[in-house]
């Protein structure tokens, strides 16, 4: 395609100064011409097409006509005809078409310059189109990867993004983590093209040759199914596939995989890079999820060592923190607590009684009555707790339910006497739970109350030791769960001073 | 045949007008550039386009600014205005929600999907 639109102008001009006419032909059509309604000479349209079939310059001379033409030419290809012919004809001398032909050659090397340049300009254009597009997606994704944990509904959508992004028949991702091995894929577009999508998959990944030089760099390419060994036999159809580890610092977590039956176009090196790159952020954030549920574990199991510790001093409370914990939460979902609420509540239920790893067993596991001393003793725990978990920052949002959790409703509770509301919602939570628990099983200095008799205790302390809400929820939670009820059968009562409640 | 719609680009950076200008034109559009939100005020006013995609950053008068200056013309005359953006702040939600015609792109933008917006935009004119 010629596009002269901005040279007609300047062969105007030049018209208009030497007298000469110019003329510029598309094969027979002519596209522009200086001479609208001026006089013309014959034979125009011969001469341009025979120039252009030629490519060379041409002359055509007669008694009353000199007519010059030049091919207009692109990466050297004739793609049209400058014609040109002087008004002032026969006055032209016989050297005239030694002067014409530079002239012309002038001209259209100017022509061709301009809209090389800017078919050029355009290319770049339509090249640097393709970079934003990618950016965009690359932008998108990234977003995508960023969240942690890194879960598998995000991998999903980032999945289904790439098949969209790249037009692809199918897209998958193989994770081979010791966390995580599964097959994800997206495939919307197949229409049953493939009847085992999944097994098509692992094929796909099996058939990739060991030796393979691209898979240092990260891939393995097949541009034509039937020209790579293994893979025409994968399906009936030519497709093309792109296959990409997702690796960090050499740990490897599987593979993406592209795959279009489209043989009209090829997998671009920039669709390469981007998913390279997808699939390096993707290995990181993998990577960093496994060490932020590492971390998250341990952090699980450094609790449940601590509470292994009270347990160990106190043999008649096995059990009791986890069963707090659990009464807890079931009042936390009931009440409908944040989720942040919900993390301090996991760890304040658990940890409540963690103080006690401070008082001597003898004291704990007295099957009498205590004395005043070893009761102010026992009344240590929940600072003691305080200052056991101190150094562990993750948990100072639980730190008000340990340490408050024997305050009392009516305000004579300790360590700090506070009343009703002025007691934090985690303590009130716990201490009930904590009752009932403590009311249901067995101690050092009696056996457990049943449900029902642990429930009417709950009952008549509402207001004056308990929030009276969280009793009265908690009393419809254990008549709707049966799971609450293990302790039915236990026993009754002997009586006893401080221990009974708490 | 019908007269081919009139787009007109507004950024400051050269490369992302050159980019528009060309997919708008290959997508069958005419199109007029401005580099600042002044000049394509007077653009708007003078040359009346069907649609303006314009950056929201740019020197004298920023994109916010001319979307706001134009919101009433389009009380007669309507028109898409598309703005491209990092973000959106929450802040800007509400500003947003009282803009006539308009839309909000992403950036890193991507011109097949401005072009493709705008495309939507007068078949559901229709």
């Amino acid at each position: 395609m010629m596009d002269i639109s901005r040279f007609t102008n300047f062969l105007t001009s030049l018209s208009d100064i030497c007298r000469w006419q110019f003329e510029v032909w598309d094969g027979s059509v002519r596209v522009f011409t200086t001479s609208p309604g001026k006089p013309r000479v014959g034979g125009r349209e011969n001469l341009a097409v025979t120039i252009i079939r030629k490519n060379i310059f041409q002359v055509e001379t007669g008694s009353k006509k000199y007519l010059a033409g030049a091919p207009l030419r692109s990466d050297g290809m004739p793609i049209g005809a400058l014609l040109a012919w002087n008004n002032g004809f026969p006055n032209l001398s016989p050297a005239d078409p030694v002067i014409v032909e530079p002239f012309l050659q002038h001209i259209t090397e100017i022509l061709e310059g301009g809209w090389t340049a800017s078919a050029d300009a355009d290319k770049m254009a339509e090249e640097l189109s393709q970079n934003y597009e990618d950016l965009h997606i690359y932008g998108r994704l990234s977003n995508l990867i960023r969240t942690v944990p890194f879960s598998v509904a995000t991998f999903e959508d980032l999945i289904g993004e790439i098949r969209g992004d790249l037009h692809a028949d199918l897209v998958f991702a193989r994770l081979n983590s010791s966390r995580n091995n599964q097959l994800i894929i997206k495939d919307d577009l197949l229409n049953n093209r493939i009847s085992d999508t999944t097994g098509f998959a692992e094929r796909l990944i099996a058939a990739i040759p060991e030796q393979a030089e691209s898979l240092k760099e990260h891939y393995f390419i097949v541009n034509n199914s039937r020209l790579v060994p293994g893979y025409g036999e994968l399906h009936a159809d030519p497709y093309r596939a792109l296959l990409i580890t997702i690796q960090n610092d050499r740990k490897f977590y599987g593979w993406i995989g592209v795959v279009s039956f489209n043989m009209n176009q090829i997998f671009r090196r920039s669709a390469l890079r981007l998913i390279i790159s997808i699939a390096e952020q993707v290995a990181i954030a993998v990577a960093n999820t496994d060490l932020y549920n590492d971390l998250e574990q341990f952090s699980v199991d450094m609790v449940k060592s601590l509470v292994q510790a009270i347990e160990i001093k106190d043999t008649y409370t096995r059990g009791h923190s986890e069963r707090v914990n659990r009464f807890s939460m079931l009042l936390a979902e009931r009440m409908a607590l944040g989720k942040e609420q919900q993390a301090h509540l996991q760890w304040a239920s658990m940890l409540h009684d963690i103080g006690k790893v401070g008082i001597a067993e003898t004291i704990l596991n007295k099957p009498s009555a205590l004395t005043e001393g070893e009761y102010d003793q026992i009344k240590t725990h929940p600072t003691k707790g305080y200052s056991i978990l101190e150094p562990l920052a993750p948990l100072a949002g639980a730190m008000p339910g340990i340490w408050h959790h024997h305050e009392r409703y009516d305000g004579t509770g300790y360590p700090d006497g506070l009343k009703g509301k002025d007691i934090p919602l985690l303590a009130r939570i716990i201490a009930v739970s904590d009752t009932f628990d403590a009311l249901n099983s067995d101690r050092a200095y009696r056996s457990g109350r049943s449900v029902r008799e642990a429930l009417e205790i709950l009952e008549s302390v509402a207001g004056t030791q308990l929030d009276p809400h969280i009793v009265r929820l908690f009393i419809e939670i254990v008549h709707s769960r049966e799971d609450c009820r293990e302790g039915e059968e236990g026993h009754d009562t002997s009586k006893d001073s401080h221990h009974a409640i708490g | 045949m019908e007269k081919r719609k009139r787009v007109l680009v507004v950024d400051d950076e050269a490369p992302v007008r050159r980019v528009l200008e060309l997919k708008l034109k290959n997508g069958g559009y005419d199109v007029l550039l401005a580099d600042n939100g002044e000049d394509a005020l007077k653009i708007i006013e003078s040359e009346k386009p069907d649609v303006v995609v314009t950056d929201i950053n740019m020197p004298r008068m920023n994109g916010k600014e001319l979307c706001g200056k134009t919101n009433d013309m389009k009380r007669e005359r309507p028109f898409l205005t598309i703005i491209m953006t990092a973000r959106i702040l929450p802040d800007e939600e509400q500003w947003i929600a009282g803009m006539r015609d308009t839309l909000f792109m992403e950036k890193p933008f991507s011109p097949s999907y401005i072009l493709e917006s705008i495309d939507q935009y007068f078949r559901d004119k229709k």
